[in-house]
């Protein structure tokens, strides 16, 4: 055991980090929601893309989401962690040159990001678009942030961790062990790869990373500012310290199962989506204990909400958290799942949480940081007020509007006649009725960011008038002499825990679930527990213990967060070896005649770089590829998508939001002249659309020199492409691109055989349908089917 | 029913497993805090911590500039 005698430190704050990401989190907040107005012009008048290729909507749709998570949020989550975290540990950070490094690398992946995205560099995968270069970079500069913070940790002058610093380590560990595990990934060039996961698992994998960069990059670290800036602006401690231990604990356990509930009504297994709608539905507990816990916080103090717009920003804000905490878990229940996805009011769902949750307690931050920071007062709390009532009415117009839009679009699909057909069969008549509401979003949307603006002024006039400032304190260093690490995992909690969940394993292993002799263990180890915990009063708790060991607490956040993602993707990706690769199946057209005639077989070359294409436009932001087995989808779309079709995609294409159709059966549906001209502009064939017009595909030449790279690795993931296939991918491509060329040339259009509107064209008529019966092309991928 | 269900795949009883886990671990934090933490002077001091920071209270940074 390790003693030292206390002393008296004199400590210098590095506040300039701090300014340095609250700079920053300034700057992005502007261009993210920048990006987000000019997204959403385009979603109401399409002409805003200009007719560039770097505008298109798929494309800036990712690069505002990118902007709003990682540049927005993430700047003002490191400039809040830094903040109170050298303030709470009582020390100053424990490397400048990591602080350092930490910033300019972060701002070089945005940079990156903001330059990859509109050129088309993307994996499309929601929330985790970057390219693997921009992947590796954003791990080791995480690593940095860790090490930087671990290390502060070690050398703090309070003995315990405030519960703010347990949601920062949460983070911290959980998105490291989410973001590696969704980016395993194969690179065929330096701006492409393909994930590790196919089909169903790469789905599941996406969303439990996809829903968790909610919970740990957009949650729990803004719980921890949450916790230390609330009790500093009330003046108040927080209402109930226990009800935060509480409300840490069941968060994160709880939340990494959740994931689930985006594929509600799936191709995912049932089970695995009935697990992910149960613990959404017991996240409300632990959420609304924390907001409650927040809301409390100002009690006796709520004169100073009439006064003080610091207050105002936190208290709106954590009513969003609970309105946002609420709607989740409504949104994740089956029957309003099957009303509520792929509309917009899953698009209202999210900005209530980014805008109204994230963006207040940013904004609320900020007034509250920068005039200490800079050691003047705040220029103006009048303009704070009116961004105040800005924002506040430019969230609720965007929100309600795209409640009225989500809900009337779910009707609108869902809605059958008297003879069970679909009422409304055309999709676009729905966007149609929409528009209006899109009006009002982006009039919305515009109303917040002209506050965000007014913020910018106020806080930029509140610099000019001060002088960068470092907090200096003189304090004295705790004794140290840990628990040690054995008193810690030999403490009653701990083996008692365990005593039960081996009697647990037991329990389910031996198959013998209603085992006398199990129950029997499970209730004599629950009493010596309370026994053990009840009599031991004296002395210091083990969780006191537990709190001054930032190792042991760290261990106990990665086992809670593991066991949820270990028990839901480990049955997946074993079951995978139990799915046939070849699977007979009748296709619609077919059907009727009883024959079982093709076979799951993997893409052709053409095909396979016309889904690059497809994933580069990031057409997934508008469009899915999951047709659920409802009647009204099914009339619409056709058969709805079974596991078996997705096993060689990756990245899975699914999507979360129908701006337009589903796409998982438009194979065979139109010829390849409909296709021809809706790509030139969907006004052509959709009047009314509001998607972009792509007549850049028909001059871009697709790039066959890496095809048979790319067959290389995928056939290392699984894809039973052959040597043969592989050493043909050129031949093979341009023989089934000339057939669509062809096709097209006997209408008078002219279109080159391997341009990449005619591999976008092979892609999506093979959507669906199996391949197509195109000769030799068909014959190859069959004959590569019986050598494996 | 219920047999036959996990019988398909042995794998799908980690999800209970799970469950019993959080359980138990949500009890015993339940337990800790509320029954043993009851009179726990740590516990106050601990709340009050963030305050615990006169450096960032300082009268000229309070209030606005006009």
């Amino acid at each position: 055991m390790q003693t030292a005698t206390p002393e008296t430190k004199h400590i210098v704050y590095d506040d300039g980090i701090v300014r340095a990401f609250s700079i920053a989190t300034i700057l992005w907040a502007v261009v993210g929601l920048l990006v987000g107005v000019i997204v959403a012009t385009q979603l109401s008048f399409w002409q805003a893309n200009l007719n560039l290729q770097w505008t298109s909507f798929g494309r800036l749709r990712q690069l505002h989401t990118n902007a709003a998570i990682f540049a927005f949020v993430g700047n003002m989550i490191f400039a809040g962690i830094y903040y109170s975290t050298q303030r709470l540990l009582k020390t100053r950070l424990a490397s400048d040159a990591l602080s350092w490094i930490h910033f300019w690398g972060w701002q070089l992946i945005i940079v990156a990001a903001a330059v990859t995205y509109p050129l088309g560099l993307t994996q499309s995968k929601e929330y985790a678009e970057l390219i693997w270069p921009i992947d590796i970079a954003v791990v080791l500069i995480w690593v940095v942030f860790a090490v930087n913070f671990f290390w502060t940790l070690g050398k703090r002058n309070e003995r315990n961790l405030y519960v703010a610093i347990w949601f920062y380590i949460a983070t911290i560990v959980t998105i490291a062990v989410l973001y590696i595990v969704n980016n395993l990934q194969i690179p065929t060039s330096w701006t492409h790869s393909y994930s590790i996961f196919t089909g169903v698992q790469d789905a599941l994998v996406q969303w439990w990373y996809g829903h968790n960069a909610v919970a740990f990059f957009l949650t729990t670290p803004i719980l921890g500012i949450m916790y230390y800036f609330l009790p500093k602006a009330a003046g108040r401690p927080v209402y109930s310290y226990r009800l935060s231990i509480v409300h840490f604990w069941s968060l994160i356990f709880l939340y990494i199962w959740a994931g689930p509930h985006h594929l509600l009504y799936t191709a995912l297994p049932d089970w695995a989506q009935t697990m992910g709608m149960i613990f959404s539905i017991m996240l409300w507990a632990p959420s609304w204990g924390g907001m409650l816990n927040g809301l409390l916080t100002l009690r006796g103090a709520w004169d100073k909400l009439r006064t003080d717009p610091v207050i105002k920003f936190y208290i709106v804000a954590v009513t969003f958290y609970g309105m946002s905490t609420f709607e989740g878990p409504l949104l994740s229940i089956k029957s309003v799942s099957a009303l509520g996805h792929y509309t917009d009011w899953i698009i209202g769902h999210v900005h209530g949480g980014v805008l109204g949750w994230n963006g207040f307690m940013t904004f609320g931050m900020l007034y509250w940081m920068v005039p200490r920071l800079w050691k003047t007062k705040l220029w103006s709390v009048k303009w704070a007020e009116a961004h105040f009532w800005i924002g506040t009415l430019g969230i609720m117009l965007y929100l309600v509007s795209m409640w009225i839009s989500g809900v009337s679009q779910g009707l609108f699909w869902r809605a059958l006649d008297a003879d069970a057909f679909l009422k409304y069969p055309d999709f676009i008549e729905g966007l149609l009725a929409s528009k209006m509401m899109y009006h009002t979003r982006l009039f919305g949307g515009t109303v917040y960011l002209i506050g965000a603006l007014m913020m910018v002024v106020n806080l930029w006039a509140t610099i000019r008038s001060g002088k960068a400032h470092n907090v200096e304190i003189d304090v004295q260093s705790y004794e140290k002499g840990g628990p040690g690490f054995w008193r810690l995992i030999s403490g009653a909690p701990v083996v008692y825990s365990t005593i039960l969940i081996l009697l647990s394993l037991v329990l389910f292993a031996t198959g013998v679930l209603g085992s006398a002799l199990a129950v029997a263990g499970f209730i004599i180890v629950t009493i010596s527990a309370t026994m053990a915990v009840g009599v031991k009063r004296s002395g210091k708790g083990w969780h006191e213990l537990v709190e001054g060991h930032s190792v042991a607490f760290s261990v106990l956040v990665l086992l809670a967060i593991l066991v949820g993602g270990m028990v839901e993707i480990i049955p997946m990706v074993i079951a995978k070896k139990d799915v046939p690769q070849q699977v007979a199946y009748a296709d619609s057209v077919y059907a009727a005649t009883g024959e079982y005639v093709f076979v799951q077989m993997p893409y052709s070359p053409l095909e396979l770089e016309g889904r690059d294409i497809y994933v580069s436009e990031g057409c997934y932001v508008c469009h899915s590829q999951m047709i659920r087995y409802f009647r009204h989808e099914t009339l619409r779309y056709g058969a709805y998508s079974r596991a078996e079709e997705f096993i060689y995609d990756t990245p899975f294409q699914w999507g979360s939001k129908r701006t337009g159709p589903d796409l998982h059966r438009v194979g065979g549906r139109y010829a390849n002249l409909w296709h021809y001209l809706h790509m030139m502009d969907p006004r052509n064939t959709s009047p009314g659309s509001n998607m972009p017009m792509y007549p850049h595909l028909k001059d871009q030449k697709v790039n066959f020199a890496g095809t048979a790279k790319k067959m290389e690795v995928l056939r290392t993931i699984g894809v039973p492409y052959s040597n043969e296939l592989i050493a043909a991918a050129n031949e093979t491509a341009l023989a089934q691109g000339r057939l669509i060329s062809d096709d097209l040339a006997d209408q008078d259009l002219l279109v080159d055989p391997d341009s990449k509107l005619t591999a976008l064209i092979a892609y999506l008529q093979r959507l669906g349908r199996g391949p197509q019966p195109l000769g030799s092309v068909t014959d190859a991928a069959v004959a590569a089917q019986g050598e494996d | 029913m219920f047999q036959w269900f996990f019988q398909d795949n042995k794998f799908l009883v980690w999800p209970l497993v799970g469950l019993v886990i959080f359980v138990i671990a949500f009890i015993a934090v339940l337990f800790y805090v509320f029954v043993v933490l009851r009179k726990s002077d740590e516990v106050k001091r601990m709340a009050s911590l963030p305050l615990d920071d006169a450096a960032d209270a300082t009268p000229e940074a309070e209030g606005v500039q006009e």
